[in-house]
């Protein structure tokens, strides 16, 4: 059978585009900074709090940003007393102080790591985890933004070796696959999660579809699709053509 | 009074053992339990503090067992014993002959503290299940809501240590209800018999979606804890700064399954 869904927006809450935020993750998941929030062309009125809200499982941690009109930026919140297995994501609301209504937010939002690049935006985001005997697991945990783990393992180095791609096998090896379990994840999450629309958008800059309807959410069908859309983009980032030129520089 | 405990910690190898000890006994094995390892110089170790408990003493519920416990160590408090697997372990094991239901164990989680690499097996913090810790800080930060979570329903009040109960399971576990006052203090006025102070019946059950034979849809549920911890408060999280509301405030935009829900006022 057929589904179809939308989103509705009774209370007409204005949206913060994702990338007005800058908001980045320390390594070690032990702290989170917002850097960055433009909205001086939200048409809200001036003075109404704003918050921005860390959310793991079943644990949130908020951290005050100012006022509409006086943002105090960038600053730093505490992430120790949430859950630290679960996928963190973050909330930006703007709400009134009198009704607690919200009237702007972005949702779903994930950070970037410290030592990532400002502004930049992770489609997938990375984090190290104590993984034991295996090196990595994406983590798809229903109605959030799809996480790489990462085992955390000091001598084994993952993170340095996926981000800064000082090891294009390991990268060659993970990343395909990660990203096609991921846009499973996608395909089978709910319309309405706001996360989603970055990878929409990568995959609309693939040129690929997204079909709106999977039929009952078939899984081969979407794994074929996602095997489809991973296939495209590693034409675009050739790991194994990389790999066979950095082997012949180094000989 | 037999003779006191120096309080002490279980090392990896003694919770190793202990772990297989749970899980054998849960197949139903007839298997000891280790209570060597209480003393045990390889496999425990002394905590150095300045607190001694009574093994044998009998405990008649988990509050008088946490009350216990938080007078013996307040005076040595730190965060960092609270996610001491080794020590909590070690004092599910030294009062396991109490913690244990009749027929088997509890899941290992409930005795053993999953922290650490106790945690990497569990897709989700398991740790407010744990038989003593749990216990313990309920009485140290909620105290006046004690009866709430730790003695059992109105129609089931619990007569000894060996189960945990629902308000634990729905309500304690999520911490984002137990940090704001306001959602707890929601939860409390709905789902806390007035008199007993313990948990209403049938307000943490298992939704169902279930035609009767009388042709009418099951109640079960409904109004109910789990329908508003886990359904409506994140729904209206997406549309107001809940954690701000007064309980009479939040009630009123729940909707009439909780505003005029059986559980009200009664």
């Amino acid at each position: 059978m057929k589904h179809q869904s939308h989103t509705t927006n009774p209370t007409e809450i204005k949206r913060i585009n994702r990338s007005d935020v800058d908001l980045s993750v320390g390594d070690k998941r032990e702290s989170f900074t917002v850097h960055k929030l433009e909205i001086e062309n939200l048409e809200i009125s001036k003075g109404l709090p704003v918050l921005a809200i860390a959310l793991s499982g079943f644990t949130e941690e908020r951290l005050s940003l100012g006022t509409a009109d006086k943002l105090v930026l960038p600053v730093t919140g505490d992430l120790s007393a949430l859950d630290p297995i679960k996928p963190l994501q973050f909330r930006i609301i703007i709400f009134d102080p009198d009704t607690k209504v919200i009237v702007a937010s972005c949702e779903g939002i994930t950070a970037r790591n410290d030592t990532d690049e400002a502004e930049s935006v992770p489609l997938l985001p990375v984090e190290q985890q104590k993984l034991g005997e295996r090196l990595w697991r994406l983590c798809a945990d229903q109605g959030v933004a799809p996480v790489l783990y990462v085992n955390d393992d000091p001598d084994l180095g993952m993170i340095k070796r996926l981000r800064l791609g000082d090891d294009p096998i390991v990268r060659a090896l993970i990343l395909p696959e990660a990203i096609q379990q991921a846009l499973e994840h996608v395909a089978v999450s709910d319309s309405e999660e706001e996360w989603r629309s970055s990878w929409l958008t990568f995959i609309a800059e693939l040129g690929q579809p997204f079909p709106d309807e999977f039929e009952e959410k078939d899984s081969s069908e979407i794994s074929e699709w996602a095997m489809k859309v991973v296939d495209v983009w590693l034409m675009k980032n050739p790991f194994k053509r990389n790999i066979l030129l950095c082997g012949v520089d180094n000989e | 009074m037999s003779e006191l405990l120096s309080m002490r910690r279980l090392k990896d190898s003694g919770i190793e053992e202990f772990f297989e000890f749970i899980n054998k006994k849960r197949v139903g094995e007839s298997v000891p339990v280790p209570s060597h390892l209480i003393t045990d110089l390889e496999r425990s170790e002394d905590m150095y503090l300045d607190v001694k408990i009574d093994p044998e003493k009998i405990f008649s519920n988990r509050i008088e067992f946490g009350t216990y416990l938080w007078d013996k160590i307040r005076g040595d408090w730190n965060e960092n014993l609270r996610v001491d697997g080794g020590l909590w372990t070690w004092l599910a094991l030294v009062y396991f002959g109490q913690l244990c239901p009749p027929k088997k164990p509890s899941r290992p989680e409930h005795y053993i503290l999953t922290v650490g690499k106790w945690r990497k097996a569990c897709a989700r913090d398991y740790s407010y299940r744990h038989s003593v810790l749990t216990p313990v800080r309920i009485i140290k930060d909620f105290n006046d809501h004690a009866e709430f979570f730790l003695s059992g329903t109105v129609d089931r009040p619990f007569t000894d240590m060996t189960e945990m109960g629902d308000a634990i399971e729905q309500v304690f576990s999520n911490q984002c209800v137990m940090r704001n006052k306001n959602l707890l203090d929601t939860v409390l006025s709905l789902y806390q018999d007035n008199l007993t102070k313990r948990v209403k019946k049938g307000s943490m059950s298992d939704p169902k979606i279930k035609l009767l034979k009388s042709g009418k849809w099951s109640q079960v549920g409904k109004g109910g804890a789990r329908r508003l911890i886990t359904r409506m408060i994140p729904r209206l999280q997406l549309t107001y700064n809940v954690s701000k509301i007064l309980p009479n405030g939040l009630l009123k935009i729940t909707g009439k399954e909780f505003s005029e829900s059986k559980f009200i006022n009664n």
